[in-house]
């Protein structure tokens, strides 16, 4: 018998970007801005929930759903601070949105009771993360300095579709070859219109700058 | 590493688009399908109105992919993940035909089409970086190539 060739036409996508742009909208009409933090492992996305948080002290209201692979380690450093889940994904190296929505569920009713900004701590890892749509509204790579202000271009995916980049640890850029200049410039080659946000998780230097950064995105995304 | 779950949406694709041409795959077998016939059969009144009972069987011969350049996978590991799946999924040997689909980028500055060169995002003609991705993300199933075996009444009785 002949082969016959039958034309399909189908993206393989598309059933999860539907679940995503669905999620995302129901996250609007509920007033909350949701954002994606991806990084390397150690590049302080815990460190900067934490000042972030501290900043607030309660001024704004936030929640965090933080990924790992293993141990809720992060979910025990933000516990005293505000309300937190942990997503443990069992060896997979990034999250999916089922299982953000699942830790968004366990979430009680006077956590979500005016919740403006949900943070959703992606496990750390550049590559897989920037491939994984999770209703976010906005995507923030965090960088920091002892990582070498080279990584823009070397992770190409992950900056093209971050909405922002926050460079982290400047207090160390005395004692390490990070030239800020270079990173912005790496970074801008990638995505032109890229904010670039340094700050010190750890000193609180550019902390302020970013929370208000997150309040004018809220009211942009949300209006 | 999230290659063989875009096979597994792959292989369900696939197996859902012989399902509404009311095709069955020869070595798909009579677990995956009778599933389908069953349910199928209790809701609908008359046997013979069931699309799988005058089932085409077929044999896959070969799917048809469009991987593109920045869709964030790695076509040698999709191809990897694929041999090894397509023979659980279907007890033989399929062809995966992938095409890399480039990237590439309109500057939206001054119109410029280009083709997107190491993931600088930068425009080849006015330098401008304020471009937006033309091609290149998509992963998309184009078409499947089949041979017509014969009936399913004819073959099961």
């Amino acid at each position: 018998m002949t082969i016959q060739t039958i034309p399909v036409q189908k993206d393989l996508q598309a059933t999860r970007r539907a679940a995503a742009d669905a999620w995302r909208s129901e996250l609007s009409k509920r007033g909350i801005l949701c954002v994606n933090l991806i990084s390397s492992p150690g590049a302080g996305k815990t460190s900067l929930l934490q000042a972030t948080a501290r900043h607030w002290a309660g001024t704004a209201k936030m929640a965090v759903l933080v990924g790992d692979i293993a141990t809720d380690r992060d979910a025990q450093r933000l516990a005293p601070l505000v309300p937190v889940r942990q997503l443990t994904t069992g060896g997979a190296c990034h999250l999916e949105l089922p299982l953000v929505q699942t830790g968004f569920g366990q979430l009680a009713p006077e956590e979500l009771e005016g919740l403006e900004f949900l943070f959703v701590e992606n496990v750390g890892n550049l590559v897989c993360p920037a491939s994984h749509d999770l209703g976010e509204h906005m995507r923030v790579v965090v960088l920091s300095v002892t990582e070498g202000d080279d990584k823009p271009g070397k992770y190409p995916k992950a900056f093209r579709t971050s909405d922002a980049c926050v460079i982290n640890k400047i207090d160390l850029l005395p004692y390490v070859p990070f030239s800020l200049d270079a990173v912005t410039t790496d970074a801008h080659a990638v995505r032109g219109d890229l904010p670039v946000l340094p700050v010190s998780a750890f000193k609180g230097d550019g902390i302020s700058a970013w929370c208000e950064f997150l309040r004018q995105k809220r009211e942009e995304f949300l209006k | 590493m999230h290659e063989r779950s875009l096979v597994r949406s792959l292989i369900a694709q696939v197996n859902e688009e012989l399902r509404n041409r009311g095709l069955t795959s020869d070595s798909q077998t009579s677990q995956t399908l009778s599933g389908h016939t069953t349910s199928n059969s209790d809701r609908l009144p008359s046997k013979g109105s069931d699309p799988f009972d005058h089932g085409m069987r077929t044999h896959l011969q070969g799917i048809r992919l469009e991987i593109g350049e920045f869709s964030g996978v790695e076509p040698s590991l999709i191809q990897l993940a694929f041999e090894e799946m397509a023979l659980e999924a279907w007890g033989h040997a399929v062809e995966l035909d992938l095409e890399i689909i480039p990237l590439t980028a309109e500057c939206l500055t001054c119109k410029t089409r280009f083709r997107v060169e190491a993931f600088r995002f930068v425009c080849s003609d006015c330098h401008g970086t304020n471009v937006q991705i033309r091609s290149g993300e998509q992963m998309q199933l184009v078409s499947l190539d089949i041979e017509p075996i014969g009936t399913s009444e004819s073959t099961t009785v």
